[in-house]
């Protein structure tokens, strides 16, 4: 059996990803979303094969199942992480992450394997506390009876994806709570830093534009929308709020690396490397070519290249996988 | 420059350059100029083992001028800082306008509470006190069935990334 496991905790999936085959990689999803319901509500939850866990004297549904029974009671998915970080006003939060963890992760394939788990890097425009969400990951993949290596987020797309500039690039992870962005070099992270802004802040700020609420945004931003051609004023406000969040990143990485990486010595062009479920959306990278044309002249770094992971939804996942494998012997 | 290194991972982390070991949460400072041109801080600090951020410097109290010069001292002229000021603020007031001067005047101006010098205490923790929970999963919870979502994805690059991330390791 394979060793190491790599894990993504996001805001809007918990991904896990192992190595299951000679060229195979076997990926454990979960939505990070749960409802609560009272105990009365197991005969009806058991009828509909929906799975709980029973906590107290509360029923919790979790993943893509709390969606449907969210919309069955006419009533909203509770979220355990908020803007990336774990959400400091969910009572539950805790127990609830505890047991995706647990179950995206499965038992470990010897005691203490190693886990590379995603996290935040400080965000530059918030106030946040990434130690806290460090501090309690860490913990439960203890608990879980795993060795817990916290990971920087943008770092692990460098990993998945640049191998042939040699782990040199810059990796943007467009989150459904934040963007992360690092810039490595050879391997080593020159900086990292998130923004607090990502695909819930685009359904907000096209939902207050046009008077729609952000749930029906993110359903047409889910259902496919092209960024270059939208086709109702719904698509333009998601379009100019991806081109704003485009534009902040860009700007934030040119702001960081005459503030953070002025001593970087950079000999060579470095690959932009885009993932995150956010950077899914149609004409995504088209439209991030087009908006970094108009910021290319004063962009501090010489880019070689832009390009979107492989497979953008994965990338984190499968580039903590490649470093929880490099802990084990080669044979 | 001192930059103050933070060990991360539970198991600790030995560092063979520095003679070294460092338990989890313990911090050490490093002269700036020895981590710029140490690989093996550099690499565990990109596996995420360490991290490492620039000591913040520690605003220190201005000390009052002596009341009168020492001897050696030759007598600095007398300057009316009001007056240069003004002069300045006139000159700046054509270009500028009088808020963004105050503004930029405020911004620069110390804030209030003067810390005192932390080189009697080398190893500090910079960040706010964080409290965990001891245990998180509990046996209590009784689960119905996992609501997970599995399945396969062939990759062909994953055995040369691995080997590439290996060979760039030691090279490190």
């Amino acid at each position: 059996m394979s060793k190491g496991v790599g894990l993504d905790i996001g805001t809007m999936n918990i991904v896990s990803a192992r190595v299951s085959g000679k060229k195979e990689i076997a990926y454990r999803r979960l939505r990070d979303l749960f409802i609560d319901l009272p105990t009365s509500a197991k005969k009806m939850l058991k009828l509909g094969s929906v799975s709980y866990i029973e906590n107290a004297d509360t029923l919790l549904v979790l993943g893509d199942e709390a969606l449907e029974v969210a919309n069955m009671f006419g009533r909203e998915g509770r979220r355990p992480l908020k803007a990336g970080i774990v959400a400091p006003d969910e009572i539950d939060s805790l127990t609830v992450l505890g047991h995706m963890v647990r179950d995206v992760l499965g038992p470990p394939s010897h005691e203490g394997e190693h886990c590379y788990f995603s996290i935040p890097a400080a965000p530059v425009d918030a106030n946040m506390d990434v130690v806290y969400h460090k501090g309690v990951f860490t913990r439960i993949v203890q608990e879980c009876g795993y060795t817990p290596h916290p990971s920087n987020e943008a770092m692990a797309i460098v990993f998945s994806e640049t191998a042939k500039e040699g782990f040199s690039g810059i990796g943007i992870s467009f989150g459904s709570g934040m963007t992360n962005i690092a810039l490595s070099i050879n391997t080593i992270e020159g900086f990292s830093f998130s923004v607090a802004r990502g695909g819930d802040w685009i359904d907000q700020g096209a939902a207050r534009s046009v008077g729609s609420t952000a749930s029906k945004i993110c359903a047409i931003k889910e259902k496919g929308v092209d960024l270059l051609a939208p086709k109702n004023r719904d698509e333009e406000a998601i379009s100019f709020y991806y081109k704003a969040l485009i534009e902040h990143a860009l700007d934030n990485i040119a702001q960081q690396f005459v503030l953070k990486g002025g001593h970087l010595s950079l000999n060579r062009p470095i690959p932009i490397v885009v993932g995150g479920g956010t950077s899914l959306a149609g004409g995504f990278m088209d439209f991030f070519k087009q908006v970094f044309e108009t910021k290319k002249k004063r962009f501090p770094i010489q880019i070689s290249e832009i390009r979107q992971a492989s497979d953008p939804f994965y990338a984190v996942s499968k580039g903590l996988l490649v470093l929880a494998q490099q802990e084990y012997d080669e044979n | 420059m001192i930059v103050l290194l933070k060990c991360e991972v539970p198991q600790g982390v030995q560092l063979t350059t520095l003679n070294i070991s460092m338990k989890y949460g313990d911090i050490i400072e490093c002269p700036k100029r020895v981590y710029d041109f140490n690989r093996e801080l550099q690499n565990l600090c990109g596996m995420g083992h360490i991290s490492a951020r620039p000591k913040a410097p520690v605003s220190t109290p201005i000390s009052a001028p002596p009341s009168s010069p020492s001897p050696t001292e030759p007598s600095a002229p007398s300057l009316d800082l009001d007056l240069l000021a003004n002069k300045l603020l006139e000159k700046l007031s054509g270009v500028l306008s009088v808020d963004a001067i105050a503004t930029a005047v405020a911004q620069k101006l110390p804030q209030g509470g003067v810390a005192g010098s932390n080189m009697a205490r080398p190893q500090i923790s910079e960040e706010p006190l964080t409290f965990i929970p001891s245990q998180i999963l509990t046996e209590d919870t009784k689960v119905s069935s996992q609501p997970l979502e599995d399945f396969v994805l062939e990759d062909d690059g994953m055995e040369e990334t691995l080997k590439a991330l290996r060979k760039a390791l030691r090279k490190g």
